[in-house]
């Protein structure tokens, strides 16, 4: 959550396969996902589970309300909250497997039926986000890079502009020009893709710098090596060097980005979703935190997590073929 | 064919160069880079331009194909290319040359080809660039390219990607992009640069064959003994100038000009062993502290005993790296150790260095024990070596194949991993091992100097700091006399003083291996290991740093234990050798004995494979012989 | 290629002792001339609100807590340069006097995060592979909380408020920082010049603290100055979305927070906030690329 952070994503290689067969490497990475979607969801329980305040009061109303004894009981054992702290977790998790996220403790309704119309909401906003972020930063790239030093400082200062702007600033900036003034999209809503346009951009804007950054560092790195030269000394021109050799290698930092970057959208989108008055994932989490509802907000980091796991495979999946070099080994012969 | 540009009347000259001068505009200002450089080739000749680096080589070669950085500025009284004025070439003219009637091959072949595009793609580029259409034409054309490169197999070939392909036929690949469209002129800027002996040696015979198809070829080189196999004609250039050019013959076997002379005279060879490489005068060491030391005299300076050094490979099975390895070193001698890559001289150094612990075997200094003497520990190296790969993929490495060239070193990724964790190793070393702790008493009596100096200072330290750090190390002398001490130490290697205050990566590579030097000298060491010290060094700077090294060991007494790829630096540093194979011990004996009458096939091939100038020298040399300002005939 | 435009290189002909090249100018001069026009101003800016959140009384011309609504919704003019709020506030007032507590919370949870992150990734770095391999997995499991989510999930434990939001950021972005950290360690421990120095005969604690640790920090300096501006902006989104500092107080988000409901009368008091974050964000940044630029010649 710092460009510092994101540095280090793009220059953390992704692990390369030395042995086995295709097979066993994709077993042993969903085992890996597995595991860490389920320490995901372990720490988030009992990090939240033992945290000082009964959740009782949550569940009766917040710290005003006085129930009586025998409410406070019914209720502790209505929610299982009268069992040892190891045994709600062990059926939690079982509950989990089955897909029963449990009951919300504010709602008193199964959790799904609260979340379950946000996810596709928010899934649309940080997908186009994402769709928005690469456009814009592979725009940047090509155009900008290596044409002079005017075009490339422009590229390279609009770049670091955008990585800094805060994202409800963009958004509220796009409201009121592109809304409020101009009338072109519309201020709230879930309405249709129009509706999804301004909140996408003011997510995609701040990840687009980011986006761009890397990408056009190693779109120069790749523009300095010597496999440049000896294409250009077949006969091709400046374009299409910049295309077919220098743009692959240029993305692959930007997959690994991506990668992190949609989980993290999922969770940002609270901001886009806050200034445009859209439901989605985001404001039931910050809703459900504020109002102490665990169950709710275990449900939801359960599911970002499982979206930045699964997005984790896609993306290791698109950097082989993008990269086929699984095996480096080539080099040592 | 027909086409507007690039059409040459046979027998014409291919270029016609005159006072040809490429400056740069740089923030510092307008650096010329090449002057007033004249040249002409005639189809089925060879023209080498020879030079270090920084003579302006390169930029003059790639001048010839329009492919300078956007900041060049050519200027030329005439600069015909394949009869072409190339001063006003388009840049659509130039593409058209380029690839049909230009080939340009560059140097290793593992950075110059796509490493994410297979060879095959590669190939087909340059005949889709030039307009070829029929798929199956082309593809026809790729795979007769690469047969004609030497590769066999083409098919399979042609699908793989350069980093899956040996270092020879990534080179022949590389040579087959750049011929495919049959050009009439061939530029090879430093195309054996990086290769083994015997795979250069392959190389070149290739080069030779696109010559005696009649193509004209530029050769690119700072090799002169490279060179004088390939050439017609030489063409020797220093500081952005032709110096001398003529009959490679004429050059090589009478060379008029002082720094060809200098060039000549600074490879190490057969014939120039035991004299002076450079004109630079020797170094006298004024005063010599003592150390008290149980290093023993007599005792050999370094024996090792059976080594054996086993690593896991990513698949399971066990890799020997050395196998059994023993030499000695006899005290104030030189043992060269020379291998290509791979045969495991530089895992073997480390173990004599106490850097890494063998599987097997001892290493003694100086008489006493200093490596081993355990049975291998089973499972010991595996953890480390497993250690080691996952490292190497976490510091972002396993990425970057665009460095991975860097690694062909044997036991490349065994560096990953420092000698920091390794301490650990030695520790389970067994019960009669010997161990670090041990170990720390004795190690200023063994010192060493590698082929990258740079990487070896701490990067906080500047010159002096790091020969002070040396002296605190090994506690030498009082704290308040290390200044004068250090700057004693620069003299000693010919350093002036005011580099004291200067960081190392401000110096040169020649001053670089020289504070290395003086760092190593600090401690005051019975023996210093050189792995490849000169490897990265032009050759008239490895010929001062060469002498350096035996004026030092004359003075001081010193015991070398001499690493290198290069016969010719060994045969001229060595008094007796060590030939590796696959971390095998294939020949050991006197240099002379090694280098004249090898006994085995494999040493016989190295040496075959060896340009060697020297021999193809004619007899005639003027009075003033080259060496005559070496009066250094037997000193050593 | 090998052209080399170093006059040192070249310099070096036969002589022996090489004679040094130009003599190097003098740190400061050097200084000026390597550092772009666009570093200055960065830097210019950066020191304006350094100032500004040390002593906002060189800046301050109104009470930036004092309500005055018959002078609402003021348009910027001279007097009231970024106009006025809802209640009749200064807003330059107000956002200056927002600096101090801005600028603090970015370089708290900076500080937190690189705490945590030097715990951990340098520990990682140079302890065996059972340590190292359960701290990857630890930080690779917090990984899968992304952005804003290990923030909120601090928030959810210890509630709301300002220093919450600081240890959010922080603990948000401490995987990050563990991570590159690991990865640098490991570079230095594999850097030939700390075998040499085991060659040298340094034991190995001298070496993890003479060597390893100080060449690991090194880069610090320059991850706190570009870690400030992305900490600045995460810290007020959550001040934005109520759950760091709270409205009254003078926040840059807490106050966008607030004029996002007065966009259609008066734009100002949202805007100028989530200008001085971007600023404050954009100059660290920049200034931090800078330093890391010339860090990394030196290496």
């Amino acid at each position: 959550m710092s460009t510092s952070s994101l540095d280090s994503l793009s220059a953390a290689p992704r692990t390369t396969a030395t042995a086995g067969t295709a097979g066993k490497v994709i077993a042993k990475r969903a085992a890996g996902s597995l595991f860490v979607l389920w320490a995901a969801v372990t720490l988030t329980f009992f990090v939240l589970r033992l945290t000082p305040g009964d959740p009782i009061t949550a569940i009766l109303g917040g710290a005003g309300s006085s129930p009586s004894p025998e409410t406070v009981a019914a209720v502790r054992a209505e929610y299982g909250l009268d069992q040892p702290v190891l045994v709600q977790y062990l059926s939690y998790l079982g509950n989990l497997l089955t897909g029963d996220f449990g009951v919300s403790y504010i709602f008193k309704v199964p959790v799904l039926e609260i979340i379950g119309p946000q996810i596709l909401p928010t899934l649309q906003l940080a997908g186009l986000a994402l769709v928005f972020a690469w456009v814009i930063a592979l725009a940047f790239t090509l155009l900008t890079v290596g044409r002079g030093r005017v075009l490339d400082g422009a590229g390279r200062a609009v770049e670091v502009f955008f990585a800094s702007l805060p994202q409800f600033w963009v958004g509220i900036m796009l409201a009121v020009v592109f809304a409020v003034t101009l009338g072109w999209f519309p201020v709230a809503g879930n309405d249709g893709f129009r509706s999804l346009v301004l909140p996408a951009l003011s997510l995609a804007v701040p990840l687009a710098g980011f986006i761009a950054q890397v990408t056009r560092s190693s779109f120069e790195d790749a523009l300095a090596q010597p496999f440049v030269l000896s294409a250009r000394a077949r006969g091709l021109s400046d374009t299409a060097v910049r295309i077919t050799h220098a743009l692959r290698h240029a993305i692959l930092p930007g997959l690994t980005l991506s990668a992190w970057a949609v989980g993290s959208l999922v969770s940002s989108a609270v901001v886009a979703e806050v200034i445009f008055a859209r439901p989605g994932l985001g404001r039931s989490l910050v809703d459900a935190i504020v109002n102490r509802d665990l169950p709710i907000t275990l449900a939801v980091v359960f599911l970002i997590a499982a979206v930045y796991i699964l997005v984790n495979l896609v993306v290791d999946v698109l950097y082989r073929v993008v990269d086929p070099r699984t095996n480096p080994k080539g080099s040592a012969a | 064919m027909t086409n507007t540009t690039g059409t040459n009347p046979v027998q014409q000259p291919l270029l016609a160069i005159d006072n040809l001068n490429v400056s740069f505009s740089t923030p510092r200002g307008v650096v010329d880079v090449v002057r007033d450089v004249s040249l002409a080739l005639a189809p089925g000749k060879a023209l080498a331009l020879v030079g270090e680096s920084g003579s302006g080589k390169t930029v003059t070669a790639r001048t010839l194909v329009g492919l300078n950085a956007s900041n060049a500025r050519v200027s030329a009284g005439r600069l015909d290319v394949l009869g072409n004025d190339a001063t006003r070439l388009s840049e659509r003219q130039w593409r058209r040359l380029r690839g049909k009637d230009i080939g340009y091959v560059l140097q290793d072949a593992l950075v110059s080809l796509d490493p994410l595009r297979t060879v095959g793609q590669e190939i087909d580029e340059a005949l889709r660039a030039h307009g070829i259409r029929g798929r199956a034409e082309r593809q026809e054309r790729v795979y007769a390219a690469l047969r004609d490169a030497g590769i066999p197999d083409p098919e399979v070939r042609a699908r793989q990607r350069s980093g899956e392909l040996s270092g020879g036929l990534r080179q022949r690949a590389l040579i087959a992009q750049a011929t495919v469209l049959d050009p009439q002129l061939v530029i090879a800027d430093e195309p054996t640069t990086a290769l083994d002996a015997t795979v250069q040696a392959q190389i070149l015979e290739l080069l030779a064959g696109l010559k005696e198809q009649g193509r004209g070829l530029i050769f690119i080189s700072h090799d002169l003994a490279v060179v004088s196999h390939l050439a017609d004609e030489i063409a020797v250039m220093q500081h952005g100038r032709i110096v001398e050019s003529g009959r490679a013959d004429e050059v090589l076997g009478n060379p008029r000009h002082e720094y060809t002379r200098q060039l000549i005279d600074a490879v190490p060879s057969a014939a120039g062993k035991g004299t002076r490489l450079s004109a630079v005068p020797r170094v006298s060491v004024t005063s010599r502290p003592t150390r008290l030391s149980a290093f023993s005299e007599d005792a050999p300076a370094l024996a090792a005993r059976n080594l054996v050094k086993t690593y896991a490979s990513p698949d399971g099975t066990r890799r020997t790296v050395v196998d059994d390895v023993s030499f000695t070193l006899a005290a104030g001698k030189t043992l060269g150790i020379v291998g290509e890559s791979g045969s495991g001289k530089s895992t073997t150094a480390r173990i004599a260095l106490g850097l890494t612990e063998p599987d097997a075997g001892t290493v003694t200094l100086g008489g006493l024990p200093w490596v081993g003497g355990a049975a291998p520990a089973a499972g010991r190296s595996e953890g480390e070596r497993s250690g080691g790969e996952r490292y190497g993929a976490g510091t972002g490495t396993s990425r970057a194949a665009l460095t991975e060239a860097d690694s062909t070193e044997d036991g490349g990724s065994d560096r990953g991993r420092s000698g920091f964790r390794r301490r650990g190793a030695t520790r389970t070393g067994g019960p009669t091992a010997v161990t670090e702790d041990l170990r720390r008493p004795h190690r200023p009596d063994i010192q060493l100097v590698n082929q990258d100096p740079l990487s070896s200072f701490d990067p906080r330290f500047s010159v002096g700091r790091v020969i002070t750090d040396a002296l605190d190390a090994g506690s030498v002398g009082a704290p308040g006399e290390r200044r004068d001490r250090a700057a004693e130490l620069l003299g000693q290697v010919g350093l002036p003083l005011d580099l004291l205050e200067r960081r190392p990566l401000t110096l040169s590579g020649g001053q670089r291996q020289r504070v290395a030097i003086a760092r190593a000298l600090a401690l005051q060491p019975r023996v210093l290991l050189l792995d490849e010290p000169v490897s990265a060094l032009d050759v008239s700077i490895q010929a001062q740093v060469l002498d350096l090294l035996a004026d030092l060991q004359e003075q001081l007494g010193l015991s070398y234990l001499f690493i290198s790829h290069d016969l010719g630096v060994i045969h001229h540093v060595s008094d007796d050798v060590l030939v590796l194979k696959d971390g095998r011990v294939i020949e050991s004996g006197s240099a002379e004995a090694i280098f004249t009458a090898p006994t085995t096939g494999y040493t016989r091939a190295l040496l075959d494979a060896v340009p060697d100038m020297p021999e193809r020298r004619p007899a005639v040399v003027p009075g003033a012989t080259p060496s005559a300002h070496n009066p250094a005939g037997a000193d050593r | 290629m090998s052209l080399t435009l170093d006059p040192t290189t070249t310099a070096e002909g036969g002589s022996a002792a090489p004679s040094s090249p130009a003599p190097a100018p003098s740190r400061a001069g050097r200084l000026v001339r390597n550092t772009p026009i666009g570093v200055w101003i960065a830097a210019a800016l950066l020191a304006f609100l350094v100032l500004a959140a040390i002593a906002p009384s060189v800046f301050l011309r109104q009470d930036p807590f004092e309500i005055d609504p018959a002078n609402a919704f003021q348009s910027p003019d001279g007097l009231h340069l970024f106009g006025t709020d809802q209640n009749g506030r200064d807003v330059f007032s107000r956002v200056i006097a927002g600096t101090g507590q801005s600028l603090l919370l970015g370089l708290a949870a900076t500080a937190i995060g690189l705490i945590l992150g030097c715990a951990l990734g340098i520990t990682a770095g140079v302890s065996g592979r059972w340590l190292d391999s359960a701290i990857c997995r630890f930080v690779e499991i917090l990984f899968a909380f992304p952005g804003l989510l290990l923030a909120l999930i601090v928030i959810a434990v210890s509630g709301t408020g300002v220093v919450t939001a600081a240890i959010a950021v922080g603990v948000g972005s401490a995987p990050g920082y563990a991570r590159m950290l690991r990865t640098q360690t490991l570079q230095v421990v594999a850097a030939p010049y700390v075998e040499t120095a085991l060659a040298l005969g340094r034991s190995t604690s001298h070496i993890l603290w003479h060597t390893i640790v100080p060449n690991v920090a090194r880069p610090l300096f320059v991850l706190v100055t570009l870690g400030i501006g992305q900490a600045i902006v995460w810290a007020s989104s959550l001040s934005f979305l109520g759950l760091g500092a709270q409205p009254p107080a003078a926040e840059w988000g807490a106050m966008l927070a607030d004029g996002r409901n007065y966009l259609q009368v008066a734009w100002w008091i949202a805007a100028f906030p989530g200008i001085f974050i971007t600023l404050a964000a954009l100059t660290t940044t920049v200034v931090g690329h800078h330093l890391q630029r010339r860090l990394e010649a030196e290496v």
